[in-house]
């Protein structure tokens, strides 16, 4: 356990000094990974699906705030989505513009949940994200994981239907591909089940994390992917949806393993930058780089006496009148 | 010489200057009330946009069912509940966006405030470095 915690303390204090490098490399990381599910899954556009386009944008992205990763991101799945059929694009676009104008302009800073979702969501550890937001964010953060899942769900269904879509015969009317689109996201009953799974294990988790208990964490994580395990198989049972199971029960092993480390990694621990900050006065110019100094906690130490004798006794009589007030009042 | 003070003071406000102080130049220039109120113009702007995406959206899912009952629509009545689920939309939307600006409002000022005393303890540093 000490190890594990010295560890944590070198995290700690690798990271507020080399912040400047490790940002970046965790962003263009990430964009790597975005711009590669994109391209994998829905690259119709031959001219941006290529590895050099990829990395220039992952590179843009690593320097850039998270936002503009979002984007990005957005940029290229409407790209993707305009080179398949144009409804789609459209019907892309409509759904972008509804989630920015009806959750960013209020919560832009939850915007990495979103773009988090449908990446965790591919490789089957949907639950991490619904647990990350109840243990790191605030209770809107759970709109966020939300907004994520219906856009991975939006171009999940795009993909499987990517041969109708992309038929251009004259059999196939521009409103019936519109339709087809909206149908294959609204009666899609399983992005409902898993959308009030997310809901659930996101509140479960943040209640169950703000409480005085021991091992709050520990024990919301634990809440969290039994909750989402149990609701979502019970839905897959009743929705008689088959082939599934193996992939929830593996998926909620490592969504909670996942859990587990973000919690050794964030738990308790505050990541302060290193900050660089340039300013002037009249005679000098000043490039301050600001280091955070390491803390260590100490256990507060109370020393309490249980030793009446040496005490002077206050009697009642004394007490009314140090109050001003009558003596039957105590 | 350097005034070390000085420099921790003023590292502090170049801070707050770098990270945060973009997004609180609006609670210096406006009141309250023309900062929410400039919100809400923006509000109206995007939510009768979204509202009308969501109606658009709509129009297209049931596009079959209205062509089928293209002859016995009621229009007058369409119209009505139109205006008024656009009404109640626009009404959430914009409680929605009085309670979140208001609330980014109070805590910019209390950033703003605290960058304030900085600025002042500063200012004190000055003085008394013009005085000796």
């Amino acid at each position: 356990m000490t190890g594990l915690l010295e560890i944590k303390e070198k995290l700690k204090s690798f990271y507020g000094r080399y912040d400047i490098y490790i940002r970046p490399l965790i962003k263009f990381l990430l964009a790597v990974c975005v711009f590669g599910l994109i391209n994998g899954n829905i690259g119709y556009m031959s001219k941006i699906n290529n590895i050099p386009v990829t990395l220039v944008l992952s590179l843009l992205c690593s320097i850039l705030p998270v936002n503009i990763m979002i984007l990005l991101a957005a940029a290229v799945v409407l790209v993707h989505l305009y080179a398949l059929a144009l409804e789609a694009a459209v019907m892309g676009a409509a759904l972008f513009m509804l989630l920015a104008f009806m959750y960013f302009r209020f919560a832009p800073k939850t915007g990495f949940y979103t773009l988090l979702t449908p990446v965790c969501m591919h490789f089957n550890i949907g639950a991490v994200m619904p647990m990350t937001a109840g243990l790191l964010g605030k209770t809107y953060s759970v709109v966020s994981v939300i907004c994520g899942t219906i856009v991975w769900f939006f171009l999940s269904g795009i993909k499987e239907n990517a041969s109708a879509l992309g038929s251009s015969g004259e059999d196939a009317a521009v409103t019936s591909k519109f339709t087809a689109i909206l149908n294959q996201l609204i009666g899609n009953k399983e992005m409902y089940l898993v959308l009030l799974t997310f809901l659930l294990v996101t509140l479960i988790v943040l209640f169950i994390r703000r409480l005085s208990i021991d091992h709050a964490w520990t024990v919301a994580i634990i809440v969290g992917g039994l909750v989402n395990f149990i609701v979502l198989f019970t839905g897959y049972v009743l929705l008689g949806i088959s082939g599934r199971i193996t992939g929830l029960v593996a998926g909620s092993l490592i969504s909670l393993a996942v859990a587990l480390i973000l919690e050794f990694l964030f738990f308790n621990l505050d990541y302060t930058r290193t900050e660089r900050v340039q300013f002037e006065d009249d005679e000098y110019y000043y490039y301050v780089k600001a280091v955070p100094k390491i803390y260590v906690a100490e256990k507060e130490k109370r020393v309490k006496k249980f030793n009446a004798k040496d005490h002077e006794r206050i009697t009642r009589k004394q007490l009314a009148e140090d109050m001003d007030i009558e003596e039957d009042l105590l | 010489m350097l005034n070390e003070e000085r420099v921790c003071e003023m590292a502090r406000m170049a801070m707050f200057d770098q990270n945060e102080g973009s997004k609180c130049k609006p609670m210096i220039s406006y009141f309250r009330k023309d900062y929410i109120a400039k919100e809400m113009l923006k509000s109206f702007v995007t939510g009768t946009l979204s509202f009308f995406m969501l109606l658009a959206l709509g129009i297209v899912y049931s596009m079959e069912q209205l062509v089928e009952q293209i002859n016995s629509i009621d229009l007058k009545q369409i119209l009505i509940e139109s205006v008024l689920a656009y009404a109640v939309f626009m009404a959430v939307y914009f409680l929605i966006t009085y309670i979140v600006y208001n609330i980014r409002y109070s805590k910019g000022r209390q950033a703003v405030k605290k960058y304030y005393l900085h600025l002042r303890k500063v200012n004190k540093i000055y003085r008394e470095e013009e005085q000796a």
